[in-house]
């Protein structure tokens, strides 16, 4: 009811917007003609009418979305994949031959079906005031005649009462299925047409792609790195004690002897070195018990005392698994670096196709997405699998890290 | 003393029980899959056995499973877990049922021979043997240092000591002071952390562990996957 109300005031909008706008309705579609042929310069008229087309067309949009439950996105070509001045990629865009479509049906459409909920929904109270009115001033209805029943006769003016209840009741029930047509409506002329769709799935495909390919190449030379000059720099210097080991050991037995002992030291840090990059790659308790042992392991070893409610979720690939691990690490390290907070949580949840990690903590606050690349590494990485990441941290706390990725099962 | 040794590592288990043999063991059974872990422990009932955590058909923590399995139908079983990493999960799920002779180590312990030994007997005779880095890490949390702050650095030396499972004559001997000033430096931990005294090494590892990390939680029950 309320949704054809607003539809009667935009439509109210549209015929002010035609009246200042349009001096000649009739040479709208003329005039957008004749401006496709012609230079595009300047024509302000033209320029004024289209974005005013489109403003009620996004509030048309929003206004569908809300009662459908489901948002309808803009489709209109960009800046970015389309060139020419304004107008011509307004004038060259499908979607605003189709906004202009919507627009006229919603002119004949808008307009009796406002009125008719409005005179549906009063013809209620109006029925049961008719017997009032039949016993003050009965000559006032004289040839009045209220859903075929003549209200000049003595049970005219009593039979519409309940006429005027089922009209109201007619209304109640007919007026949301009517709004819900007329929102699908919308949505079929408005809402983004396959090709547009496709093509931003696409762009973002190719965005994506090109995010986790050069991730994976830097995480490879950092591996590259840390392997030469740690574990590796580490087994020369042992390799090199036990070859002065060997040569010394028959004139000085005790240098001998020190000089094991240091390539012993030596092959325990480079083991030490090996375990923390090897954490860094693929942690071994992910690999052995998945990521629900995983992330309770997380859990026990963190600094700041952290529950764990994880829901049974099934295995899931393992690259999944890995991204969400190391989502779970990133914001658990963050918390015990800067947040100086007494408690954390990890929470997974699974359900509607989609999986939620949300780690919270009870500390000051204030993180940053702009600030430090750790948040928006972990953004780049879920963009990967169309995952989305949130963060909520005001100042004073909680904050909350929340991932968003969206899966088969 | 009757030993088994779980390892698929050829060159490693090969090694192993040729120290142990240097050493006065006697190498019952040598196993390289998990399946035949279980059986061997249950059948032979050594008096102890050093169980690598990750072995095939899975190599996930076979050994771990078989451990806890074999624990589980011959209750204090001594068994030695060693493993290329540590993971505290793991540690709290060894000590979940309370009984001692558990341990859980790294691989690289075995560079230290004599140290390694150690702690294979002392799990051996029902102690426990937890790697120092499992402690340091429980340690270092600073929900600790409020409390641990009153100890004093020798006496924090000592607790790690402790914690490891090492009795008072093994952490006298390590630190090179004499065993009445160990017995004074635990009391006066105990007293300090306000825990129950206990002469019994394992139930000491025990409230220790707890005392550190009182979120713990273990998950024994869950298989493996495959």
């Amino acid at each position: 009811m309320r949704y054809l109300l607003m539809g009667l005031g935009v439509w109210a909008l549209c015929l002010l917007s035609i009246m200042i706008y349009y001096p000649l309705t009739a040479l709208v579609p003329f005039i957008l003609l004749i401006s496709l042929f012609t230079p595009p310069s300047g024509n302000s008229t033209t320029h004024k009418a289209l974005s005013t087309l489109r403003s009620v067309a996004n509030m048309e949009r929003r206004r569908a979305g809300t009662l459908l439950g489901q948002p309808i996105s803009e489709p209109y070509l960009t800046r970015e994949n389309a060139e020419g001045t304004w107008l011509t990629i307004v004038l060259k865009d499908p979607a605003t031959w189709r906004d202009l479509a919507w627009y006229l049906l919603h002119l004949c459409l808008a307009l009796p079906l406002g009125i008719g909920a409005i005179l549906l929904l009063v013809s209620a109270p109006y029925g049961a005031a008719l017997p009032v009115v039949h016993l003050l001033r009965p000559q006032d209805l004289q040839g009045v005649v209220f859903d075929g029943i003549p209200l000049d006769t003595t049970w005219g003016p009593w039979a519409a009462v309940p006429a005027g209840v089922l009209n109201g009741l007619l209304g109640w029930w007919l007026l949301p299925r009517l709004a819900l047509v007329e929102a699908r409506i919308a949505r079929w002329l408005l809402a983004p047409a396959r090709k547009v769709l496709l093509a931003k799935r696409i762009e973002r495909l190719t965005d994506t792609r090109s995010d986790a390919v050069d991730d994976r190449a830097t995480e490879l030379r950092r591996i590259e790195r840390d392997l030469h000059d740690g574990a590796q720099a580490r087994l020369v210097a042992l390799a090199m004690n036990l070859g002065m080991a060997q040569q010394t050991i028959q004139e000085d037995p005790e240098a001998a002897a020190k000089l094991l002992a240091e390539a012993q030291g030596s092959a325990s840090t480079a083991l030490t070195e090996l375990r923390s990059l090897v954490q860094g790659i693929c942690p071994p308790v992910l690999a052995e018990r998945g990521l629900l042992d995983a992330l309770r392991a997380l859990a026990l070893q963190s600094p700041v005392p952290t529950a764990a409610h994880l829901a049974d979720i099934p295995r899931q690939p393992a690259a999944v698994e890995s991204a969400l691990y190391f989502v779970a690490a990133e914001a658990l390290a963050n918390i015990a670096k800067h947040a100086n907070a007494t408690q954390a949580a990890v929470r997974l949840e699974h359900g509607s196709g989609a999986l939620c990690l949300e780690i919270t903590d009870n500390g000051r606050g204030g993180a940053d997405a702009d600030r430090g690349t750790g948040i928006a590494g972990i953004a780049r990485r879920m963009a990967a699998f169309d995952g989305a990441l949130s963060v909520t941290s005001p100042v004073g706390g909680p904050t909350t890290v929340q991932v968003e990725l969206p899966c088969a099962s | 003393m009757r030993i088994v040794v779980a390892e698929d590592l050829a060159i490693l288990r090969d090694g192993l029980i040729r120290l142990f043999s240097a050493h006065g063991f006697e190498v019952v059974a040598s196993v390289d899959r998990g399946p035949d872990l279980v059986e061997a422990l249950v059948e032979k009932r050594p008096e102890v056995a050093v169980v690598d955590v990750r072995l095939p058909p899975t190599f996930t923590n076979e050994g771990l499973w078989a451990a806890l399995e074999a624990r589980r139908r011959v209750p204090g079983l001594p068994i030695l877990i060693f493993s290329q990493y540590v993971e505290p999960l793991y540690a709290s799920e060894l000590l979940a049922d309370g009984s001692g002779g558990v341990g859980y180590l790294l691989k690289d312990r075995v560079i230290d021979v004599a140290q390694f030994i150690e702690a294979v007997r002392r799990v051996a005779g029902g102690g426990t043997a937890m790697d120092p880095e499992v402690i340091a890490g429980l340690l270092a949390r600073p929900q600790q240092a409020a409390p641990l702050s009153r100890l004093t650095p020798r006496e924090r030396e000592v607790l790690l000591l402790m914690a490891e499972g090492r009795s008072n004559s093994a952490i006298a001997d390590r630190l090179t002071v004499t065993e009445k000033a160990i017995d004074k430096h635990i009391s006066h931990i105990f007293d300090k952390l306000d825990l129950p005294p206990s002469s019994n090494d394992h139930r000491r590892v025990l409230a220790v562990l707890a005392y550190l990390n009182p979120s713990g939680r273990s998950r024994s029950e869950r298989r493996p996957e495959g």
